[in-house]
């Protein structure tokens, strides 16, 4: 990527600098195909006489045009009838997995929608009424979004853009494992994942292209400059293996603050940059008697393959398939591979999370039951340390819990806590990695000062969720 | 000074190359003012020259002076000081003046820069001429200002009807306009720029003169248009206009917070003490301008940042005719301080202009007039005239406000006496003429002694119990003087009681606040507070101010909720507080507050972070102190505070008792939201346990301890105990839930009827075994007559003695409320089946009423009319906003309109009772009340004049008063019409006797004229 004075500060340059870098390490087989900073043309030269060929419709030849000035591609988009407002395009080579990155600025105050970019059938657009950006994949009418009944179906908001402003985007793509991830200025996680892809798909669609086009919805004309296009590809057998896991990523449900996870790594002398957070959010008014949460962020490749461990705090997965069920199966690879994926119980987690009936639930240390099997115990149970590990904590003060997921472990796993007579702290070998469930909630109260305090409030939890999850 | 008296001015008196004359200046002001004359040159016989000098005759001073075309014709200026009410004369004579030059304007491509002695200000060209910089040469530069513009806003409305009409209006600033900018003239003492601009409603031509010796910057504004527009208004918006202390005000007020709006014409001035700078607006007197508006924040107020917005607005333009024009001026104040500014307003009605009378001709009347008293009504008013020397006395005749007055000769010939004694309060013309040509003299008239204020202690009193009332009087006269102050409390419809009587001695010009204590004495409900000033037993003024004398504060007042978004920052309560009285609210709520809604009444931390609902969209951290306090605050001014409650749980206090959430099918607690802020999750989920009595019961201990604790006067439910809410036991057959254990609602309470009445009388039980004046509110959620079918337990108990929310009725926009009779039949009839039980309800926050439409002023009548309160925003502090009044009103003849015991006749009898003339948009068939007592009874009448139209709308146009309108009322044989009294609320609440004629049964009445609406109470005895 090439850096140009005065369009995005210092900072920002810096940083992104350094995030490309990290990205192309984690890509250490990454060869570049294609790269284009438009430095090479003549300032008010027009796309179309070389590699780039042009297609305007019959009746507006000027519905869109693309000219290069002071080294950055400029676009105006003209208004259009029928979705016609022209493009350009350029023969890619098919590549099965690689990343496409560019810089963007929309710069005009009109409102409709103009700019698309499209490579292979990653379709990306922007929508300048919403001031958003979106991706495209054909889909199934039933996909349409919500209230849009005139757009094309299988499209979804990736986030909002700035106007005016210059912000890098990237998009990864694996066609073998048809992912495809969104990533807008953060280059660690991105905004969103696709997770079954058709990535080269039909070859009607679009084949090897890569195309820069107008849709010429608006009443007046749409401006974008675009530079520093660049496609790579990478090899389709990446060894996964030799990356180093030192990366803690954490899903934060419902009761994650006092869960403490996060802070708990911290003073475990966990790098805070290793620390990745992601938060299931329930923020509308709900009106009717279901939950409707989401996630804000997903994480990408390069993070699950650097997670030393995956962390669901109190973290339902539905209603509404918050963790797709390909984020599980890729987690359920990269245990086998060498990660731990840790769950922490609680009112929205394991049976309470619709886990039942999930992908995970395979491979998850208990044997799940309906919605209703958290139970609460009028005397606190006392935690005791099965296993040598947690033996190394000290036990002079024990902690007590007062709601457990009353589940049965399976055949295989290994209790490593009890509650009174009950498991608390369940593991599972899985190839390289490991699968454990903490089966206590952090619900319940005591009165002041007890004798066996709750665990979150124990003067050893810390440690003990360094245990678990390291 | 009029263009005729110009126009008819001098004949020539000398040559061309030499003159002479000499001109009357007359400062018509009550402070002395540094103003400009202007004298048409051509009455001096000469076109233009360079050599010319000025002088006073009173001190030889030389003024300076300029020539200037205006409207096609040279007019010399000249600038002096004059003091109050005082005339001199100027001699104009050939000769090379020596007064330097006081104004510069000078442009670049960028900047125009006008300079002056006391100020230099830069209009910013690229952003429509508008200012970018205002230094004040004795004092300090307004640091930062972001705007100081024309914005005219237009009516949004769209032309076609889908439910409704709503859309935003357009705003077009003259900062986003391309304004060409020309200068008219320039020179020595005044120059004057013309700004111009169009826009796609019309265009704006602001012709701006700045001068060399006073501060106001006159706006001459013409807007044009063609379509519908709604305001015109110049916004100053400064910010960091003082540092993080917040040593800003706004004066005349001295205050910063809340936003504030106040009636024009006056003036609002900002100043900071510490920069020494200030800015501010004028509103003359007889321009079309309707208020001004300023929101001063800062750190000290909870704000990020301090900012300080000036504004002043025009009259209201939606019912101009299409296309047309609209014209109003105003004057700017560059700087300055707070007294200069006082000094401006009082001198700006004529922009500091000065009238120029010419003397020593044969035209000349008048050289200078003097008084020797004080202008005071009713008392002997002496003036000498001293005339122009070729003025004959005889030829001279003097009228005041057109009247003739007698005018004496002196003992020197060229003076006269004129005595009168002013019968009219304020301006009153004099005009002196000899046959030719006149004089034309303003003196304001005062009262001898004037009731200027009337506060009662407490908005809403208690019974049986001590009040007071607070008089600011003023003394008018010159010398000391003794008053006899006589106060009555006025209930009912006219019945007064003298409630204090006392003398008052003020010394001259004295203004004085005087205690009035007084008993509040029985039940009344609204009361008019009237003072009267007499002096030597001659009445000389009377005041009224209204309020309440209640034990049950619902039955008088408005109501508003305060949000801890904004509401939770020590000194905003006192302003707040005094808003409410403002616009005669009698209680308000204290919304989202709690650290937990259902466990958290009485917050064990000093401080504590709210977590409710509406940590969707802000976080707000509370102190106990601040809640006190502002509950102290508010019962000083009697208001009286609710606060907020919910049947919903917050995360912690859920997690250490999920026995007490409520499930979905999922087996997750059903949550309302879960939004993070700073790392915190808020999470707030239905709770299932308020249902067991015992719980509930517990619940209302904990509501009378939190009393203890702050002061509470009673509460507001929401979502809980209400029938339409997700989730409650009274809807457990629509909508499944479970409980912890996963037993569905529906087997958990099979009798719904039942279980919300017993966990909702547990309640009430736990509150008022310790406090049994607390009122019980609630959101209805649903008052219709299914739900009284279905749950007529709930019913009853939830609208005994309560204060009920009608949130359910807001939809202007759904079928059933598209028109105001369809509005007010659904309002009237759904309040019957609360209101029988001693209820009073309320609704509000009803959008696409904006304040100054004819929907804007429809809503609080209809509202009223059906019997219930306006729950919402105050509207005395936004422009054109008079809901207030109504609210005064409403507050005032509480007794009937908000009467529990004034029941909706049933439509068939009513009918029969009562019929009025009148055209068909005189809307009353919904509203006749009637209260049935054992010797007679009373009924009431309520009429709204309803525009033309179906839908609610801000399209309709204003209805035209309905005249001479017959109501006749077909009595019992065995009744009799005690009386019939016509309530209304304008100008202020008054009642009025109609004579009632009976002819059999048939008892009529003739209402003068119904504006905008009216209450008709008929009272009969057997």
């Amino acid at each position: 990527m090439i850096l140009k004075k005065g369009r995005l500060n210092m900072k920002k340059q810096l940083s992104i600098f350094i995030l490309a870098i990290i990205a192309a390490i984690s890509f250490l087989h990454a060869e570049e195909v294609i790269k284009l900073d438009f430095n090479e043309y003549p300032d008010g030269a027009v796309l179309g006489k070389d590699k780039w060929q042009t297609h305007m419709p019959a009746s507006n030849k000027n519905a869109s045009t693309y000219t290069v000035k002071k080294g950055q591609l400029e676009i105006i988009a003209n208004p259009a009838q029928n979705l016609r407002g022209g493009y350009v395009e350029m023969e890619i080579p098919i590549m099965r997995k690689g990343t496409i990155e560019f810089d963007l600025n929309v710069n005009h105050n009109q409102k409709g929608t103009g700019l698309f970019i499209d490579l292979y059938n990653i379709s990306l657009f922007w929508h300048d009424y919403c001031e958003d950006w979106r991706r495209y994949f054909p889909e199934p009418t039933a996909k349409r979004m919500k209230y849009y009944n005139v757009e094309p179906v299988g499209q979804r908001r990736l986030g909002a853009v700035k106007k005016r402003k210059w912000s890098h985007y990237k998009i990864y793509f694996d066609t073998d494992n048809d992912v495809v991830e969104y990533y807008k200025d953060d280059m660690e996680d991105p905004v969103y994942i696709d997770g079954a892809a058709a990535v080269l798909g039909r070859q009607e669609y679009l084949g090897g292209k890569l195309r820069i086009g107008s849709w010429g919805i608006a009443k007046g004309p749409m401006t974008f400059l675009i530079d520093n296009i660049s496609i790579s590809s990478a090899a389709t057998q990446n060894n996964e293996t030799s990356v180093k896991r030192d990366r803690y990523v954490i899903f934060n449900g419902l009761s994650y603050n006092r869960y403490n996870i996060s802070e708990s790594l911290l003073a475990g002398g966990v790098n805070k940059k290793n620390i990745r957070n992601f938060y299931i959010e329930n923020p509308k008014p709900a009106l009717t008697p279901a939950n409707k949460f989401f996630i804000n962020k997903m994480p990408g490749t390069t993070s699950m393959q650097k997670a030393k461990s995956l962390i669901l705090v109190d973290c339902p997965f539905g209603p509404a398939e918050i963790i797709p069920e390909f984020v599980q199966k890729n987690a359920v690879k990269n245990v086998k591979q060498g990660m731990t994926l840790v769950v922490f119980g609680g009112l929205f987690a394991l049976g309470k999370g619709e886990y039942q009936d999930s992908y995970l639930s395979d491979y998850l240390p208990v044997e799940l039951k309906d919605a209703w099997q958290v139970k609460k115990f009028q005397s606190p149970l006392i935690i005791q340390p099965v296993s040598n590990e947690m033996k190394k904590l000290d036990w002079k003060i024990k902690p007590s819990v007062v709601y457990i997921h009353d589940l049965k472990p399976k055949k295989d796993a290994e209790v490593l806590l009890t509650a009174g007579d009950h498991p608390l702290l369940v593991r599972q070998k899985l190839g390289k990695g490991e699968i454990i469930v903490f089966l206590g909630t952090t619900c319940g109260s005591l009165p002041k000062n007890p004798q066996n305090p709750l665990f979150w409030k124990w003067n050893q939890w810390a440690k003990m969720v360094d245990l678990i999850v390291k | 000074m009029s263009k005729k008296l110009l126009t008819m001015s001098l004949i020539v008196l000398c040559a061309v190359s030499s003159y002479a004359a000499e001109f009357c200046i007359y400062n018509p002001n009550e402070v002395t003012v540094k103003g400009i004359a202007s004298i048409a040159l051509d009455s001096l016989g000469i076109d233009k020259t360079e050599k010319l000098k000025i002088t006073r005759t009173d001190s030889s001073k030389e003024l300076p002076w300029q020539i200037i075309s205006k409207d096609g014709k040279n007019l010399l200026l000249t600038a002096l000081e004059l003091k109050s009410m005082t005339t001199v004369r100027i001699k104009i004579e050939e000769g090379a003046g020596t007064a330097k030059a006081l104004v510069k304007n000078e442009a670049d491509d960028y900047t125009l820069t006008i300079d002056t002695p006391l100020y230099s200000i830069d209009l910013n060209k690229q952003k429509g001429y508008t200012i970018n910089t205002l230094k004040d040469k004795k004092g300090g530069r307004i640091p930062n200002i972001h705007q100081a513009e024309l914005i005219f806003f237009g009516s949004g409305e769209q032309e076609t009807y889908n439910g409704h009409y709503a859309r935003s209006q357009k705003e077009y600033y003259q900062s986003k306009s391309k304004v060409a900018g020309k200068t008219l003239y320039k020179g020595n003492l005044e120059t004057q720029i013309e700004l111009s601009w169009e826009f796609d409603a019309g265009s704006v031509r602001d012709t701006v003169t700045f001068n060399g010796v006073n501060r106001l910057v006159r706006h001459d504004v013409q807007l044009t248009y063609s379509k519908v527009m709604v305001q015109g208004e110049y916004r100053l918006s400064m910010p960091n206009f003082s540092t993080k202390k917040g040593e800003g005000t706004v004066y005349p007020q001295k205050e910063r917070f809340p936003e504030r709006t106040f009636a024009a014409p006056g003036y609002e001035f900002a100043f900071n003490p510490v920069k020494k700078c200030g800015i501010g607006v004028v509103a003359p007197i007889a321009q079309p301008l309707y208020n001004f508006f300023w929101q001063f924040t800062g750190k000290s107020e909870g704000r990020s940042f301090d900012r300080c917005k000036l504004s002043l607005f025009t009259d209201q333009l939606r019912y101009k005719k299409l296309p047309g024009t609209f014209d109003f001026s105003f004057a700017l104040i560059a700087g300055g301080s707070p007294s200069e500014a006082a000094d401006y307003a009082i001198a700006a009605n004529n922009f500091r202009e000065f009238k120029a009378f010419p003397v020593n001709v044969d035209q000349g009347i008048v050289n200078s007039i003097t008084f020797k008293s004080l202008s005071l009504i009713g008392q002997k008013n002496i003036a000498v005239i001293e005339l122009s020397p070729k003025c004959d006395a005889n030829s001279v005749k003097v009228k005041i406000d057109n009247i003739a007055v007698a005018s004496t000769k002196t003992e020197r010939a060229d003076c006269l006496n004129l005595e009168w004694q002013p019968k009219k309060e304020g301006i009153n013309k004099i005009e002196i003429s000899n046959g030719k040509n006149s004089f034309l003299y303003d003196v304001n008239v005062k009262k001898i002694a004037s009731v200027n204020n009337i506060r009662i202690d407490k908005i809403v009193n208690k019974p049986n119990k001590s009040a007071g009332t607070t008089a600011t009087v003023t003394n008018h006269s010159a010398s000391p003087e003794t008053f006899k102050l006589v106060s009555s409390v006025i209930s009912d419809t006219d019945k007064t009681e003298i409630v204090n009587t006392q003398n008052a001695n003020l010394a001259a010009f004295e203004t004085k606040a005087i205690k009035i204590p007084w008993k509040t004495g029985a039940e009344k409900k609204g009361i008019t507070f009237n003072i009267k000033i007499y002096h030597n037993d001659k009445l000389t003024d009377s005041a009224s101010e209204y309020g309440a004398v209640t034990a049950f504060v619902p039955d008088a007042g408005q109501y508003s909720v305060a949000n801890p978004g904004w509401f939770k920052t020590p000194g905003q309560e006192k302003l707040y507080i005094k808003n409410l009285r403002n616009n005669y609210f009698g209680f308000f709520e204290y919304y989202c507050w709690t650290p937990c809604p259902m466990m958290g009444l009485c917050p064990k931390d000093d401080v504590w972070d709210a977590q409710t609902e509406s940590q969707v969209a802000y976080s707000a951290k509370i102190s106990k102190k601040f809640v006190k306090n502002f509950v102290k605050v508010a019962h000083e001014s009697g208001i009286s505070v609710f606060p907020w409650m919910n049947g919903e749980i917050a995360l912690p206090t859920g997690l250490d008792n999920p026995e007490y959430y409520r499930y979905g099918k999922t087996g997750q607690p059903l949550l309302y939201n879960g939004t993070i802020r700073k790392g915190k999750r808020y999470a707030i989920a239905y709770t299932s346990a308020l249902y067991d009595p015992e719980v509930a019961y517990k619940w209302g201990q904990d509501m009378a301890k939190s009393i203890d604790m702050f002061g509470w006067d009673g509460c507001r439910f929401d979502w809980a105990f209400t029938p339409s809410v997700v989730g409650d036991p009274m809807r457990a057959k629509k909508s499944d839930w479970y409980n912890q254990s996963g037993v569905p609602s529906r087997k958990l309470f099979p009798d719904q009827d039942g279980a919300g009445t017993k966990a909702l009388q547990a309640f009430r039980k736990g509150v008022a075994e310790t406090h049994p004046e607390f009122i019980y509110g609630t959101n209805s959620g649903e008052f219709s007559p299914e739900i009284a079918r279905t749950l007529p337990k709930y019913k009853v108990e939830s609208s005994t003695n309560s204060w009920i929310w009608f949130e359910y009725l807001l939809g202007y926009n759904s079928k059933r409320c598209s028109t105001w009779q369809k509005w007010s039949k659904l309002l009237t009839e759904d309040s019957q089946i609360a209101r029988p039980n001693g209820s009073q309800i309320g609704l509000g926050w009803m959008h696409l009423y904006p304040s100054g439409a004819v929907s804007g002023k429809l809503m609080p009548y209809i509202i009223l009319y059906s019997g219930l309160h306006w729950i919402g925003v105050t509207d005395r502090n936004n422009s054109l906003g008079e809901n207030w009044k109504i609210w005064r009103y409403a507050m005032r003849f509480s007794k009937y309109f908000y009467n529990s015991k004034f029941l909706l006749m049933p439509e068939k009898e009513r009918l029969e009772a009562i019929s009025v003339t009148g055209s068909p948009h005189l809307f009353w068939k919904q509203w006749i009340f009637e209260k049935k007592a054992k010797n007679g009874r009373s009924l009431l009448v309520n009429m709204v004049n309803l525009p033309e139209g179906d839908y609610v709308s801000e399209r309709h146009l204003p209805p035209k008063p309905q005249k001479n309108i017959v109501l006749t009322f077909n009595k019992q044989n065995d009744e009799k019409v005690k009386k019939v009294v016509m309530l209304n609320a304008l100008p202020e609440p008054h009642s009025v006797k109609l004579q009632a004629k009976t002819d059999g049964n048939k008892v009529t009445v003739t209402i003068p004229e119904v504006k905008w609406g009216t209450g008709i109470l008929i009272e009969t005895q057997k």
